[in-house]
C-alpha cells in the first residue's frame, strides 16, 4: 500500500493550530463557549485521510484538507472536560467525519464520529480519559489491514475499537470506584476502640442512667 | 456505677429487644451516648415541673432510637409523679382530619394516660379519684371534719366546686370544671350514672351536644377542633390533683407527612404549630410534648413538616441553611437530632446487654474485648456505609448471638460469631 494515500510523509501532515477563537464565535451556547474559550489549550488538524492515493501525493496541506475524508485532531486539554460534550461541540463546529484524540494531564481519550449521510443519523463515540498504555493504544492507521479498505471502511473500524476501549475503561472505573467504595467502608471501621474513650462513653452512659433514675420514697 | 439491674426488668428489656421493640422498663440501663439529648429532655422536665411548657421534636432515621427516648423519658417522669400519655400517629389517628381522626387521637391519649401508681394506661379513673381523695384529705387535715359529717361534705364540696371554678377562665374550662364537678357529685351522692356519664364526657365519647346537654347540663363536647384545649385543661387539672405535670408522647409524626392531600396535610402541620405556640407563648401550663419524627417527615420541602413555612421558619436550624453543616448541636432548640451510635457507644451498648444477658441466665459470656469487635466490624460490613446502621437491627442481632453463646456453652464462641 502507498504511504502517500494516508498523507503520512511529513509534507502532507496537517498539523496546524486551529484557529480557536474563530471557531468558538459560532458557539452558541454561553456556557458551552466559555468552556470551549477556557478549557481547550490547543487543537491541531495531525491527519487528513482520503481515498484518492494519486491526488494525495500532489495536494498541497490546504487542499489536502478541503477533501473528503477522515480528519484526525488531537485535542489538549487543560482538565478534564467531558469528551462526549467537548466532541459534540467540535463536531457541530467542523462537521466532518473524525477522530479526536483528547489529552490531558498525562492520560488520553479517543473519540469517533460520522456524521449523518445517506439519510443514517450521525455517529459518536467518546471514551473517558485513560492513562497511556501501551496495552491499550488504538492505532489509528494500520497499514497493512486498511490497505484496501476505504475510508469509510476505516472509519467503521475506528468507531468499533473505540466503542471497544470505551466498555473497557468504563469497566475499569466503574471497578475502581467499587474499591474505593469498599475502601471507605473499611475506613469507617477504622474506630479505635482505646480504652480511654471507652471509659468516657461508660461514665456518659453511667450519668444519664443516675439521670433518669428515680429514687422513689 | 454499679449497674444491678433487677432480674425481671432485664428480661424485660432483652425480651423487648429481641423482638425489635422498645422496652416498657428499664431503659435507664441501656441507654448509651445520649448525654446531651437526655439533659436537655430533662431540662425540659424541670421546666414543666414549674409549671411551663414544653415541646420537643426528635427527629431521626427509623431504628435510631427515637422511640426508645420518649419511652425513656416517658418513664422518668412517671415516677417523677407526672401523668403520662402516648400515642401513636396512623391513618386513623392525626392531629385533625375530617373523619374524626383529631379525636381519636385524642381518646387514646385519654386512654394511655398513666401514673407511676397505674403505670399500663388507663389512669384517668384513678387521676380523678386521686384528685378528690385529696381533697377529703385536706379538709380532714386542715379543717379536722371527718368524714360522714354533713359539714364534712359541704367543705368537700366547696373545695370541689374552688378548683372547678378556678379552672373556667380557661379556654372551654368552664364545661370542663363543670363536668368534673358533676363527676364528683356523682361520686358523692352514690349516682354512678351520673359519674359515668362524666366520665364518659372527659374520655370524648360523647357524640352530640345535646346528648350532653341533657346528661350533664354542658353545652360543649371534645371534638377534633376542640381536644387539644382539653389537653391543655387536663394539664392544669393534674397539678390541682397533686400530680407535677402533663407529659405527652407523640409518636411517629411521619404518618401526617403521608396523608396524600396538601389540604390535609397542612391542616395538621396548622395544628401543630398552635400545639408550638401555645408551649412557648406561656398559653400552657404543665404541659410537656415529645413527638417523634424521620427526617425526612420533618425536612422534606414539599410534603414533611418544613413545607409548611411558618413552622419551618419556627423550628429549622437556620445554621444548616447558610453553612450546610451543623458544628455544634444546639440542645436547646426544638429539634433534637438524634445521629447513629458510633462504633464505641455500640461497643458500651453490648458490654451492657452482654451484663444483662448474664444476669437473666444466670452464666457468665465468653464475649470479650476482640469479640464485640469482630461483632460490630462484620455488623458494620453489611451496610454500605455507618450511618445506615441502626441500633435495632444490631442489638437484635447481639441478642441472638448471646442466645446462641449461652444455650450452646460447648461450643466455641467462635463458631457462633463466625455463624452470623
Amino acid at each position: 500500500m502507498s504511504e502517500g494515500r494516508y498523507n503520512i510523509p511529513k509534507k502532507y501532515k496537517v498539523d496546524k493550530g486551529m484557529p480557536l477563537e474563530a471557531l468558538s464565535q459560532h458557539i452558541d451556547n454561553d456556557k458551552c463557549k466559555r468552556i470551549f474559550e477556557t478549557e481547550i489549550a490547543s487543537v491541531t488538524w495531525c491527519y487528513q485521510i482520503i481515498d484518492d492515493k494519486e491526488q494525495t501525493e500532489q495536494l498541497t496541506p490546504t487542499m489536502l484538507i478541503r477533501q473528503q475524508g477522515i480528519s484526525v485532531f488531537e485535542v489538549s486539554m487543560k482538565h478534564k472536560v467531558s469528551t462526549e460534550l467537548m466532541t459534540e461541540m467540535l463536531t457541530s463546529l467542523i462537521p466532518k467525519r473524525s477522530i479526536i484524540t483528547y489529552l490531558c494531564e498525562g492520560e488520553l481519550a479517543m473519540a469517533v464520529y460520522i456524521p449523518s449521510q445517506n439519510g443514517y443519523a450521525s455517529k459518536m463515540c467518546t471514551t473517558d480519559y485513560y492513562p497511556f498504555d501501551t496495552e491499550k493504544m488504538i492505532e489509528i492507521m494500520n497499514y497493512e489491514y486498511d490497505a484496501d479498505k476505504t475510508v469509510d471502511q476505516i472509519h467503521k473500524r475506528m468507531l468499533a475499537m473505540v466503542r471497544q476501549q470505551k466498555r473497557i475503561i468504563m469497566v475499569e472505573k466503574a471497578f475502581e470506584s467499587l474499591e474505593q467504595h469498599s475502601a471507605t467502608k473499611k475506613s469507617d471501621l477504622d474506630y479505635v476502640f482505646d480504652e480511654e474513650a471507652l471509659d468516657k462513653i461508660r461514665e456518659d452512659a453511667d450519668f444519664v442512667q443516675e439521670q433518669l433514675h428515680v429514687q422513689v420514697s | 456505677m454499679e449497674n444491678k439491674v433487677p432480674t425481671a426488668i432485664a428480661a424485660a428489656v432483652l425480651n423487648s429487644l429481641k423482638g425489635g421493640v422498645v422496652p416498657r422498663v428499664g431503659l435507664e440501663y441501656i441507654t448509651v451516648g445520649r448525654r446531651n439529648e437526655i439533659s436537655a429532655l430533662l431540662q425540659d422536665v424541670s421546666i414543666i415541673e414549674n409549671g411551663g411548657a414544653a415541646v420537643r421534636f426528635i427527629e431521626g432515621r427509623y431504628g435510631s432510637g427515637k422511640t426508645f427516648m420518649m419511652h425513656a423519658l416517658r418513664n422518668h417522669v412517671m415516677e417523677k409523679n407526672f401523668v403520662v400519655t402516648d400515642v401513636e400517629l396512623s391513618v386513623d389517628r392525626r392531629l385533625v382530619g375530617n373523619k374524626g381522626q383529631g379525636l381519636a387521637t385524642y381518646r387514646e391519649l385519654i386512654r394511655n394516660m398513666s401514673t407511676s401508681a397505674c403505670p399500663e394506661s388507663g389512669a384517668l379513673q384513678v387521676i380523678l379519684n386521686k384528685w378528690i381523695s385529696n381533697v377529703e384529705n385536706e379538709v380532714v387535715q386542715k379543717d379536722g371534719l371527718t368524714p360522714g359529717n354533713e359539714a364534712f361534705d359541704i367543705k368537700v364540696s366547696q373545695r370541689i366546686y374552688d378548683i372547678t371554678n378556678a379552672m373556667e377562665s380557661k379556654v372551654n374550662g368552664f364545661d370542663f370544671g363543670r363536668v368534673l364537678a358533676t363527676y364528683y357529685k356523682g361520686k358523692r351522692t352514690g349516682r354512678e350514672e351520673l359519674q359515668r356519664n362524666a366520665f364518659r364526657w372527659l374520655c370524648g365519647e360523647y357524640r352530640t351536644k345535646t346528648e350532653a346537654k341533657t346528661d350533664l347540663g354542658v353545652n360543649l363536647i371534645v371534638t377534633d377542633e376542640n381536644w387539644y384545649d382539653f389537653m391543655k385543661l387536663f394539664a392544669d387539672f393534674v397539678v390541682r390533683a397533686g400530680y407535677a405535670g402533663l407529659y405527652i408522647c407523640m409518636d411517629e409524626l411521619a404518618n401526617i407527612y403521608e396523608i396524600p392531600s396538601k389540604v390535609g396535610r397542612d391542616y395538621n402541620y396548622s395544628r401543630l404549630l398552635s400545639i408550638y405556640n401555645d408551649a412557648l407563648q406561656g398559653l400552657a401550663n404543665n404541659l410537656g410534648i415529645i413527638i417523634s419524627v424521620t427526617k425526612e417527615a420533618m425536612e422534606d420541602p414539599v410534603k414533611g413538616v418544613y413545607s409548611f413555612e411558618p413552622l419551618r421558619t419556627r423550628i429549622e436550624d437556620q445554621r444548616k441553611t447558610r453553612e450546610g453543616v451543623i458544628p455544634l448541636k444546639d440542645m436547646a432548640a426544638p429539634i433534637i437530632h438524634l445521629s447513629p451510635l458510633n462504633p464505641g457507644e455500640m461497643y458500651v451498648l453490648l458490654e451492657k446487654l452482654t451484663q444483662l444477658h448474664e444476669n437473666v441466665y444466670g452464666y457468665e459470656s465468653k464475649f470479650e474485648h476482640d469479640d464485640f469487635i469482630y461483632f460490630l466490624k462484620t455488623e458494620y460490613a453489611k451496610c454500605k456505609n455507618a450511618n445506615e446502621i441502626t441500633v435495632r437491627e444490631m442489638v437484635r442481632n447481639y441478642i441472638t448471638l448471646l442466645n446462641l453463646s449461652q444455650q450452646h456453652q460447648n461450643k466455641p464462641k467462635e463458631e457462633i460469631l463466625c455463624a452470623q
